[in-house]
């Protein structure tokens, strides 16, 4: 098996539990605490989704990928700005 | 290489997240959250760029959505921090 | 409307539409003509947009310096050395001064921009009367970029 086959799946894996610890840190602390977690979980789910892409060589999954990025940016200044606001 | 690369980036964003969880200080929190956009992204899409896939239009895609979180991870982390400082402050 | 006022805008499509066609992976009638529509509408929003915020009459004078790259070159770097340095963190406050400017309003948002990227500084608030960021950083002492930013 070439090292790619092998490590695609491990490192998908890796990046999608990554997800836990983040989900884990928007549970507790302050609002503004947990929007840190929040914001880590965008990257982390978009750079999953193109692994996701690159595996099953459907490159239709990139588009996903490309949605992903832009609304986890939009939603994270959302939230910012909404928590920052209120003390 | 490609696949180093991958794991490279998948590693440092395991460990952001790690250390975001475990972390105290909630401005120092803000730092993973930075490495992870501005560190494992490079590394990713290196890594997958190397790797073989059906034509170019899929690589320039791929190039720009690492350019999109690159240049947007900063920006959230900018807001991140305003507002966490307006609400450690006020 | 003179011809010269068509150049932009032109431009514009132009560049939105090879992006457009660099990134779909199949080439048909279909997907050219909502290329070509959206790249258009993309363009008027474009051309806009850059009229009302970087133009030399605008008094926040928004419009960025060429000199201003600069800042970019100390920045692959000093990625590197802030994420070994993240390993063992010495958090705290900070004051970046800037430079004065008659582009004031564009100095302190790319020069936020520019110190934050790598994961070692970040901005937390703008100080626009005392033309001052104050960042939080991981290490005692400033990082390359900014001093590549300060005066």
């Amino acid at each position: 098996m070439s090292p790619l086959a092998v490590a695609l799946p491990a490192a998908f894996a890796l990046l999608v539990a990554a997800l836990f610890p983040c989900l884990l840190a928007t549970l507790r602390g302050e609002p503004v605490d947990r929007l840190s977690g929040l914001i880590l979980a965008g990257p982390a789910a978009t750079l999953a989704l193109l692994l996701l892409a690159a595996g099953y060589g459907r490159p239709a999954y990139l588009d996903a990928a490309f949605v992903v990025a832009l609304l986890s940016f939009a939603g994270s200044l959302v939230f910012a700005r909404f928590l920052g606001r209120i003390v | 290489m490609s696949a180093v690369l991958i794991w490279a980036g998948a590693a440092v964003c395991a460990f952001a997240a790690v250390r975001l969880l475990l972390t105290r200080d909630r401005f120092l929190r803000l730092h993973f959250v930075s490495l992870a956009s501005v560190l494992a992204t490079p590394l990713v899409i290196a890594g997958l760029a190397l790797a073989s896939w059906s034509s170019w239009h899929d690589v320039a895609k791929l190039v720009i959505i690492g350019a999109l979180l690159f240049v947007t991870g900063p920006a959230t982390v900018i807001a991140a921090g305003h507002a966490t400082k307006r609400v450690s402050d006020g | 409307m003179t011809g010269r006022d068509f150049i932009e805008p032109a431009v514009w499509w132009a560049v939105l539409f090879a992006t457009y066609l660099a990134v779909i992976s199949k080439i048909s009638v279909a997907e050219l003509v909502v290329g070509a529509l959206a790249s258009a509408a993309a363009a008027g929003a474009a051309v806009v947009t850059r009229r009302a915020l970087l133009s030399a009459d605008n008094p926040e004078r928004y419009q960025p310096r060429p000199g201003w790259l600069r800042w970019a070159l100390p920045i692959p770097a000093q990625i590197v050395t802030d994420s070994v340095r993240l390993l063992r963190p010495r958090a705290g406050f900070a004051e970046v001064p800037l430079p004065e400017d008659r582009r004031a309003a564009a100095l302190r948002g790319f020069a936020a921009l520019a110190v934050s990227t790598s994961p070692g500084t970040y901005v937390t608030e703008v100080d626009p009367d005392r033309d001052v960021l104050v960042v939080h950083r991981i290490a005692a002492r400033p990082s390359r970029t900014e001093r590549a930013v300060s005066p």
